[in-house]
């Protein structure tokens, strides 16, 4: 049987393509640490060529999240728990800018959230025990009811809080309502993973994720490929028979992508499951969603309108999306009915077979 | 396979071309194989990390229970046909426990009081990052 050399050489070449394509592509050189920081797990990723930079930049990043940690939360001895005792007493408290940046931030979001993300309602928050989950001495108890409606009923709001500065460029922060006390649990993550971004750009790492408990914010790219995101799929967390993942999405430089759920931090009491997200117009945890997701190029906002969307619902999720200049979102109701933003729909990949509707923009 | 030189021809004999049949199949099998085969998306390797210390690998091939020290106490470990999951620590609330398994590369989950956490790796993981409550 003759065939003409030429096309066995193209034939030869031809295989010998086929064996090398075979081959591995070159694996990311991609430094991970994992840090028990912040009261949760956080995930580290740089890539780099030189570890000793990962390195350096980690170890800041680490004591710069147990200083926020420390200084912000609501009780616990740092500059928080301070201006939390003074709160009640309604007189001016001398307070450094990065809190009162923080406190700014957070009025201007709870106004455009309507008050659903409400940082002022730390006794809330203390009455239902979910500032206290990474400590182990204590035991769940269910609150009160009329303990619940006298908060609710003393209105505490970020509007009742006025931040001034003296002449001395020091800046003061006054309250009008003593039942205001200052939890950022909804906040505090997102406003610190933006200055984390910035600590790694301080020392020129461009290519990074930083993973602070599901909550993430990315920078740059994993060489040359977007970093690609699996979102956790909440049927999972109770039935392991559903797929573990529920969506697939590539970031963009600068995106972070913040989830309120109600599906792995709850306390079960009396045969029924009380999560951490506490509705201010009610005080009770939030019903009808079981998780919201949220991409936006701000931690801080992305952070703040995820639980304000959790607690808004399907119905009031776009309009208060848009007065927080929300664009992107993903809203799965408690019957596991998917809903997405139109800038969202086009960004996910969904993976389940969920039932889904793509919310109008005149909604 | 008899070349003539000065003709420009090769002669194929009927097995030659049975051989070279089977060279493309395999090539065709070992690129199907390699690129998309079972490894590949599956979770392979538990990690655990206590504390600062630095983390510690087990294959997830090998069914086992696994005990660690940690702040407060100790923390058992299973790893069962390729999954693994806390079934005690010594901790009040057992949101670890609760968590139940870990099943896909980049899984993770901790007791926090215990400080040690526990994750999934698999040979080339389909996402850089789970984002989600957890």
């Amino acid at each position: 049987m003759p065939i003409k050399i030429l096309p066995a050489r193209l034939l030869f070449v031809g295989l010998l393509t086929l064996l090398i394509s075979c081959q591995k592509t070159p694996v990311a050189q991609v430094y991970q640490q994992q840090l028990f920081a912040f009261g949760t797990l956080i995930d580290i990723s740089i890539v780099t060529k030189n570890s000793q930079q990962a390195q350096d930049a980690i170890s800041e990043i680490s004591s710069e999240f147990d200083r926020l940690h420390t200084q912000w939360h609501p009780w616990q001895g740092g500059e928080l728990a301070l201006v939390n005792q003074q709160l009640p007493a309604l007189k001016a408290i001398a307070i450094s800018n990065e809190l009162a940046e923080l406190i700014k931030q957070s009025q201007t979001l709870s106004q455009q959230s309507e008050g659903l993300f409400d940082p002022a309602i730390g006794k809330l928050i203390r009455l239902w025990q979910f500032d206290q989950l990474e400590k182990d001495n204590f035991q769940f108890h269910l609150p009160s009811p009329k303990a619940i409606q006298s908060i609710v009923d003393s209105k505490p709001e970020m509007a009742n809080l006025k931040l001034f500065k003296n002449a001395a460029n020091r800046s003061f922060l006054q309250s009008d309502n003593p039942s205001v006390i200052l939890d950022f649990g909804a906040f505090a993550k997102g406003v610190a993973i933006e200055k984390m971004l910035t600590i790694l750009k301080a020392h020129h790492i461009d290519n990074a994720l930083i993973n602070a408990g599901g909550d993430l914010k990315v920078t740059g790219s994993k060489n040359q490929h977007p970093w690609r995101i699996g979102i956790k799929n909440p049927q999972n967390a109770q039935d392991p028979s559903q797929p573990a993942i529920l969506a697939a999405i590539q970031l963009n430089s600068g995106e972070a992508l913040f989830t309120s759920g109600d599906y792995e931090r709850f306390f079960i009491a009396n045969g029924r499951h009380y999560h951490h997200i506490i509705d201010p117009r009610n005080g009770y945890p939030g019903q009808g969603v079981r998780a919201v997701t949220i991409l936006d190029t701000d931690a801080g906002r992305a952070d703040a309108a995820a639980t304000a969307i959790f607690l808004a619902g399907p119905k009031k999720a776009m309009n208060i999306a848009r007065k927080m200049g929300v664009t992107h979102l993903l809203l799965i109701d408690s019957d596991n009915h998917i809903y997405l933003s139109p800038a969202m729909a086009k960004r996910l990949e969904l993976l389940t077979e969920n039932s889904t509707s793509i919310f109008s923009t005149h909604d | 396979m008899t070349n003539a030189p000065g003709n420009g021809t090769i002669h194929f004999k009927g097995t030659d071309i049975i051989i070279l049949l089977l060279a493309v199949l395999l090539c065709v099998w070992l690129y199907f194989s390699l690129w998309f085969g079972q490894a590949i998306g599956k979770a392979d390797t538990l990690i655990v990390q206590i504390d600062d210390q630095s983390p510690t690998e087990y294959s997830l091939k090998n069914d086992r229970l696994l005990k660690f020290n940690g702040r407060i106490g100790t923390s058992l470990i299973e790893i069962k046909q390729g999954k693994a999951r806390f079934i005690h620590s010594s901790c009040r609330n057992q949101f670890c426990v609760f968590h139940g398994w870990l099943t896909t590369p980049g899984d993770t989950t901790a007791c926090l009081p215990n400080r040690i956490s526990i994750t999934l790796k698999g040979y080339a993981s389909e996402y850089d990052a789970l984002a989600g409550e957890r």
